[in-house]
Parts: C-alpha cells; sequence; structure tokens
C-alpha cells in the first residue's frame, strides 16, 4: 500500500482543492464572495459535457469487451443496494425518521460528477491511467439509488396524520416524476455527450478539443470554489445535525467505497478504474436526487440530506476519500 | 377609468413543482398565468435562497388573474394537489382594465 500522508498532501495541494477551501473559508468568514447562479449552472453542463465526451473518445479507442456490461451491471447494482445499507445504519445509530432516512439514503447510493471529476484528476496527477468507460458507469450508478430511496420511504406508509395513503402517493408516480428520475438533465447530457465522444472519436476530440481540453481545469477550479461557498453556507445553516448523522458522513461514503473497491477487485479492474469504482460507490449526490426527493419524499428535510451529501460528505471525498480509496485501490490491485 | 373587479390567486412552490401546477391550471382551463423565480426568503422550513446547486430548493410564483368562482375553484385544486409540500397559496382582490382578459 503506497503511503497514504504524502499521497493526501499531493491532493490537498492541488489547485481545485485549494480554490474548493478558499470558497469554504470565504463563505464561513461570510465574505460577500458569490458565484453567479447562472454561471455555475453552466459550469455544471460543460464539465458534464466535457467529462461525458472525453469518456466517449477513449472508449473508441479501445473498443468494447465484456469487463463493461459486467462493471455497469455491478454499478447498478451498488447502487440499488447502498442506500439499504445506508437505511439499517440510519435507523440503528440515529433519531431519524423513516422518511428522512430513506432520503438521506437515496442520496448515498447515487454519484457525484465533481468528485468523480476530481478523482480522474487525482489519478492524472499520478501518473495513472483509466478507461473511458468509466463514465458511462458513473451514469448508471446516478438512478437506480432514487428508486430504492422511494421504496424505503413509502413502505408501510398507511396515510396516517394527514398524509397521504400510498395509494394516494403511487398516483404521484406518473410520468412527470418518471421524467425527473429517468431523463434528469445530467444523466441525458453525460450519457449523450457520451455517446457522441465515442462515434466521433479522436478526430472529433481535436475539433473541439481547444473547449473540451483545454479549459476543463480552469472551469474545474472555479466551479470548486463555488462548490466551497454553497457547502459552507450550508454547513453555516445547519441547524439539524447531530454527532451520529455528522459520523455517519463520514463512515457512509467509507463504507460504500469498500463495497466498490471489493465488487472492483472480484471483476478484475486496474488500479485506475478500481478507484474511481470505489470513489463512485463512495459519494453522494447533490444535483438529481435532491429534486427526486422533494417531489416523491416531501416529508423529508434538505436539511438533513443536503447538508449531509453537500457539506459533510463532499468535502471529506474530495479531500480525503481520494486519496485514500487511491492507495486501497492501488494495494489491492497488487493483490492476485 | 372603469374597472372590473376579480381574484388574483398567487402559489408560490418550489421549482420542481411547477410543471405538476402548470398541468393543473391548465387542466382547470384558466385563460392565463404568470410565473416568477424567487429570490430568497424564511417560513416554517426554514430559510432558503436561490442559487444551491441544486434547482430543488428554489421557489417559483405562479400568479393567476380569474373570476372569482373559477379563482376558488382552482383554489380548491391547488390545495389538494400540494397538500403534502411546502407550498403558499393566497387570494387577493385585484382590479383590472380588460375585462374580457380575465
Amino acid at each position: 500500500m503506497p503511503d497514504l500522508l504524502p499521497l493526501a498532501i499531493d491532493n490537498l495541494l492541488s489547485p481545485i482543492i485549494l480554490f474548493f477551501a478558499l470558497g469554504f473559508a470565504a463563505a464561513l468568514l461570510r465574505s460577500d464572495l458569490s458565484v453567479p447562479e447562472a454561471l455555475a449552472k453552466a459550469m455544471a453542463l460543460y464539465l458534464m459535457l466535457a467529462i461525458g465526451f472525453k469518456g466517449g473518445v477513449e472508449l473508441s479507442k479501445q473498443g468494447l469487451d465484456w469487463t463493461i456490461a459486467a462493471l455497469l451491471l455491478t454499478g447498478a447494482a451498488l447502487s440499488f443496494v447502498i442506500p439499504l445499507i445506508a437505511f439499517a445504519l440510519l435507523r440503528s445509530f440515529t433519531r431519524l425518521g423513516q422518511a428522512d432516512a430513506a432520503a438521506v439514503a437515496a442520496h448515498y447510493g447515487s454519484i457525484s460528477v465533481v468528485t468523480f471529476v476530481a478523482g480522474t484528476e487525482f489519478l492524472t496527477l499520478m501518473g495513472v491511467g483509466f478507461e473511458g468507460y468509466m463514465v458511462a458507469v458513473m451514469a448508471i450508478m446516478e438512478t437506480p439509488a432514487i428508486v430504492t430511496g422511494i421504496w424505503l420511504a413509502w413502505r408501510g406508509m398507511n396515510g396516517g396524520a394527514g398524509n397521504r395513503s400510498r395509494a394516494e402517493r403511487r398516483a404521484l408516480i406518473d410520468r412527470d416524476l418518471m421524467r425527473e428520475i429517468f431523463l434528469n438533465g445530467s444523466v441525458v447530457l453525460l450519457i449523450g455527450a457520451f455517446v457522441i465522444g465515442w462515434i466521433t472519436g479522436p478526430r472529433g476530440f481535436e475539433t473541439i478539443a481547444p473547449f473540451v481540453d483545454a479549459p476543463f481545469k480552469g472551469v474545474l477550479c472555479l466551479f470548486l470554489l463555488d462548490m466551497g461557498l454553497v457547502a459552507a453556507t450550508r454547513l453555516r445553516g445547519a441547524t439539524e445535525l447531530t454527532p451520529g448523522l455528522l459520523m455517519f458522513g463520514i463512515a457512509m461514503p467509507v463504507i460504500g467505497a469498500s463495497l466498490g473497491l471489493a465488487a472492483g477487485w472480484a471483476l478484475g479492474l486496474g488500479m485506475g478504474e478500481m478507484a474511481l469504482f470505489a470513489l463512485l460507490a463512495g459519494s453522494a449526490s447533490y444535483i438529481a436526487v435532491p429534486a427526486s426527493m422533494r417531489l416523491a419524499v416531501p416529508e423529508a428535510s434538505p436539511g438533513i440530506y443536503l447538508t449531509l451529501s453537500l457539506a459533510i460528505t463532499f468535502p471529506f471525498n474530495l479531500t480525503l476519500g481520494i486519496p485514500l480509496y487511491f492507495s486501497a485501490a492501488a494495494a489491492l490491485s497488487s493483490v492476485p | 377609468m372603469e374597472t372590473h373587479p376579480r381574484k388574483r390567486l398567487d402559489i408560490i412552490v418550489e421549482t420542481p413543482l411547477q410543471r405538476r401546477v402548470v398541468a393543473l391550471l391548465e387542466d382547470q382551463a384558466v385563460r392565463g398565468y404568470t410565473i416568477m423565480p424567487c429570490m430568497a426568503g424564511m417560513g416554517a422550513e426554514g430559510s432558503w435562497h436561490r442559487g444551491e446547486i441544486s434547482d430543488a430548493f428554489s421557489k417559483r410564483l405562479i400568479i393567476v388573474i380569474a373570476r372569482e368562482e373559477k379563482a376558488r375553484e382552482v383554489m380548491a385544486a391547488a390545495r389538494e394537489l400540494l397538500r403534502d409540500y411546502s407550498a403558499v397559496i393566497t387570494l387577493s382582490d385585484v382590479e383590472v382594465i380588460r375585462a374580457d382578459h380575465f
């Protein structure tokens, strides 16, 4: 196992993490620094377009094999299963009610695109390559957790205390909710850009490289500055966070990542892919899942699920999780 | 200047619910509505503001102006739709100039 400390320091002293720290500190100190909302949204679109496209281009160079199908299925299965573990932990060790625990669980089964992107930057920094299909694995892991989360929240719901019964609730699973879950903008853009990259290949890449490649790291820095601001603002306003929840926010990504590592090792993934798979399994959503939870589980408090995923787990993964999962993947990949 | 009394229905909802409210308004065959973004606020569930990474917590103000009978029908339907969600629904008196538009 490579020494963790120098890895962690390398990671912490990279521009993207330092810009995140700058945003975080600025918001804690109540600076008026802010990134316009429309720009933040545009940057999120840009990052997804670029990462999707580059993944597709890589895949077109390498071609398809059975590992990819197995990995996609495993990714989807993990996204379905991780919320069950998260739910059980929350119900056993914290005082969260069914709806809150289910909503939090759904966030931890899903993934965070920015965490993944930061992970790929770290691998590049370490000189470790990874296959382009990991982007497709990320896209497929985004939504199954939402289905598990909704099931957990609605299980045994009897319509007491003025709430809707399960039958009434079911009427809410209409085309609108389905669209929200399966045709979520980020999933459409990630998969769409991935397919376009795959079709157009290295020649397509050459034509748009000045847009998708050259400014990528700079945009990522500005985006993470905003993430730092948003995360710290959330944390400052967090009134519902208990020590138990705080521990969950740090333990759960490690548990998810361990499952990812185990599955990645069993599938015989390379070091880079295994580290990214662990990172995906360990990361929590803060874009796609909150919108679905607001619609399907309105009783759950965003003050709990969004604060946990955005203000606790995201910074943890970004700073310590990435080098930790990387060194574990490095150790595992030398095990025959 | 001659004006005509009408009712103004204001519905403040979270952005993910906008499409559902609009579908309801179309179901109810209202003759028009306006949707506006909200900047920030504070209420039963604490304070919120635009500019979170997710759209899920920003809010929209949906305004409908109609005759009283229609406005009350829509209000009742909106109450039913939004029963479990955080929402503000109000009805107030307004005067309009073009009676045939509302």
